[in-house]
């Protein structure tokens, strides 16, 4: 009657799952390595803009989407992490020594936010993350002598065997690449299991002795880590930072992103990126309404398809799959799984 | 009296929710190993004293004590790792992960490992899971997602999330709760098996006292917040005091 633990441990079909993403992924990398060798500069330039801000999205995500804290003020890690790096490159640090240290103190930056913003409720957190970014912008604006001001830091250098085409490209994509795992591992290990936990149901979270808010503390640091290194992969291939990076409207686009790509996908909001920065290169050219356009695209995707465009496909493959599945069993296959 | 080691002892606990008092005045000594069933009708206060125990809410006035420790004020998540869990009257399980990944995580938090960014949670704590989830019978089930269980096993899941860290004390807010006669005399069953496999303590709240009779050694009996009366089952059930304000009243 009672089952042997050892001899029914069945494979999880999330493992089968798993591969396919992977195979997905893999292909996905490999088509986007080759984007130097078939695009023109232009778009090899929109193409990288696309990579950094997946990037940023997936990262953003990571919060948003996967730990429930919806935050308003990831632009302040991302351009932190930017400008941290061109000021260091500017001022004759090594290439290495910035690259390393940019990310981590985006996340420093990112724990004095989280230990203070986290101590209040949800909505008044948003509005302080909201409120930091704005604080940002205006600090970076006032350190006209340091920053640039308005202006930014234009022709920032980087080392010559960085700044070819391909060897830029391939650089943006790796490090881009290896990020997104990383943070995808994180996501997988006991902390990420941890942090869905409370998402789901933080009554029973803490009753099963998980403390809440240091986990979301350190969620954001995380998340802060890898938003800033997306912004310094901004700079190893724009070679300029500006205020903007710093701006609201930055914070708000990898969330949109993400809603566009789809929340509930690891991947998702780099989808996102890759159709909202699609829409806004060429919807753009035709009118300058275009964000109203992509608003009103979130919106009714929000409103009939909250899983958002990976999402719709993962549903459609279900489907299809479901379909052939249901073929298979009247051709004689017998019983469902 | 016999003398036995106190596992958990409430002085005068007393919660208000503005001028209405759902918990007043409650004294109890839990033995170490002992069964205690609380019971009392709807509104009686019995969750709301859970709530107490376990940090959800905090006492208006009075003591609670854990082994030699007062616990007074101490968070869910601290007194969980103290060895005090909890099964909830109303099932709160993780909906969208799998059974076997709901016990799993049960197990990390307890265990304080779940700020470990980088480890996975190794074999050791999922062989574990699978154990107590065959121990509450839905081993069969490890796979799918714990939202679309049927009540009944969703309330067993309940049970092994409650189950899985080893607690010294393990508190279950009316596992009966919306069970059928069978149902229920099953996860009576059950409970007495894990109580005497597991040697825990264990606080159950209850409405009907016929469902605890057979199961627990002590008796408390909670009506509006007050203790009415303590003991063993054949003393409280022939309490004239119980008769009249409890059993009474459930038969008219
Ligand atoms: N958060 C609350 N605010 C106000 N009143 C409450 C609250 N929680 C419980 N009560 C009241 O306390 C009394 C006891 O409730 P409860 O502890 O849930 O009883 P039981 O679990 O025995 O059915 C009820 O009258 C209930 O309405
Ligand atoms: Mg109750």
């Amino acid at each position: 009657m009672q089952p042997d633990v050892r001899t029914t441990l069945v494979t999880p079909p999330r493992r089968t799952r798993n591969i396919s993403i992977v195979v997905v992924a893999v292909a996905a990398l490999i088509v986007l390595a080759l984007g130097p060798l078939v695009l023109s500069a232009s778009l090899q330039f929109l193409m990288l803009t696309m990579i950094v801000y997946a990037l940023f999205a997936v990262a953003t995500n990571f919060l948003v989407g996967f730990s429930g804290l919806l935050s308003f003020g990831q632009a302040v890690f991302f351009g932190f992490g930017a400008y941290t790096a061109a000021l260091l490159w500017t001022h004759g640090v090594p290439f290495w020594v910035g690259f390393i240290a940019a990310p981590f103190m985006a996340a420093l930056v990112a724990a004095f936010v989280a230990v203070v913003s986290l101590r209040t409720s949800r909505l008044y957190f948003a509005l302080l993350t909201l409120g930091f970014s704005q604080l940002a912008y205006e600090i970076c604006d006032a350190l006209y002598n340091f920053t640039g001001g308005e202006t930014g830091i234009p022709g920032i250098n980087i080392p010559n065997a960085l700044s070819g085409n391909m060897a830029n490209f391939e650089f943006v994509l790796l490090v881009a690449a290896v990020a997104a795992l990383a943070l995808y591992w994180v996501r997988r290990s006991s902390f990420g299991m941890a942090l869905q936990a409370i998402r789901e149901n933080p009554t029973r979270a803490e009753a099963v002795g998980i403390h809440i808010y240091w986990h979301h503390v350190l969620a954001y640091v995380i998340a802060g880590l890898v938003c800033g290194l997306a912004g310094v992969l901004y700079v190893v291939y724009q070679q300029q930072v500006s205020p903007s990076l710093l701006d609201w409207t930055t914070s708000g686009e990898p969330v949109l992103m993400a809603v566009l790509g789809g929340m509930g996908m690891y991947l998702g909001p780099a989808v996102g990126s890759f159709i909202y920065l699609f829409l806004q290169n060429y919807v753009g050219q035709f009118t300058v309404q275009w964000p109203l356009l992509v608003g009103a695209a979130v919106l009714i995707l929000v409103i009939v398809y909250p899983r958002g465009f990976v999402g719709g496909l993962a549903d459609a493959f279900g489907w299809i799959r479901r379909r052939l599945g249901a073929r298979e069993m009247v051709a004689g296959e017998g019983s469902s799984p | 009296m016999i003398e036995t080691t106190a596992a958990l002892t409430v002085n005068g606990l007393t919660r208000r929710f503005g001028a209405f008092t759902a918990v007043d005045q409650v004294d109890m000594t839990v033995s170490e190993g002992e069964i205690r069933a609380v019971i009392g009708p709807n509104g009686a206060g019995k969750t709301t004293l859970f709530n107490l125990l376990t940090g959800n809410l905090r006492a208006t006035a009075g003591e609670i004590h854990l082994g030699g420790n007062t616990i007074n004020g101490k968070r869910p998540h601290e007194l969980a790792q103290h060895g005090l869990t909890r099964a909830f009257q109303t099932t709160n399980i993780f909906p969208s992960m799998t059974v076997h990944e709901n016990v799993v995580t049960a197990l990390l938090g307890v265990s304080r490992r779940t700020l470990r960014f980088w480890a996975l949670a190794g074999e050791r704590i999922e062989k574990r899971a699978d154990e107590v989830l065959d121990l509450v019978g839905i081993y069969e089930q490890r796979n799918r997602q714990a939202g679309i269980l049927a009540h009944g096993d969703q309330r067993a899941l309940e049970l092994a999330i409650a189950l899985a860290p080893s607690p010294k004390i393990l508190l279950l807010d009316e596992p009966t709760a919306g069970m059928s006669p069978y149902e229920t005399q099953r996860s009576v069953e059950l409970l007495r098996k894990i109580w005497r496999e597991l040697k825990l303590t264990i606080i159950l709240s209850e409405h009907d006292m016929d469902v605890v009779f057979g199961l627990a050694q002590q008796i408390t009996v909670l009506v509006s917040g007050r203790v009415l009366a303590d003991g063993a089952p054949t003393q409280v059930r022939s309490n004239p005091e119980v008769i009249s304000a409890y059993l009474g009243g459930e038969d008219a």
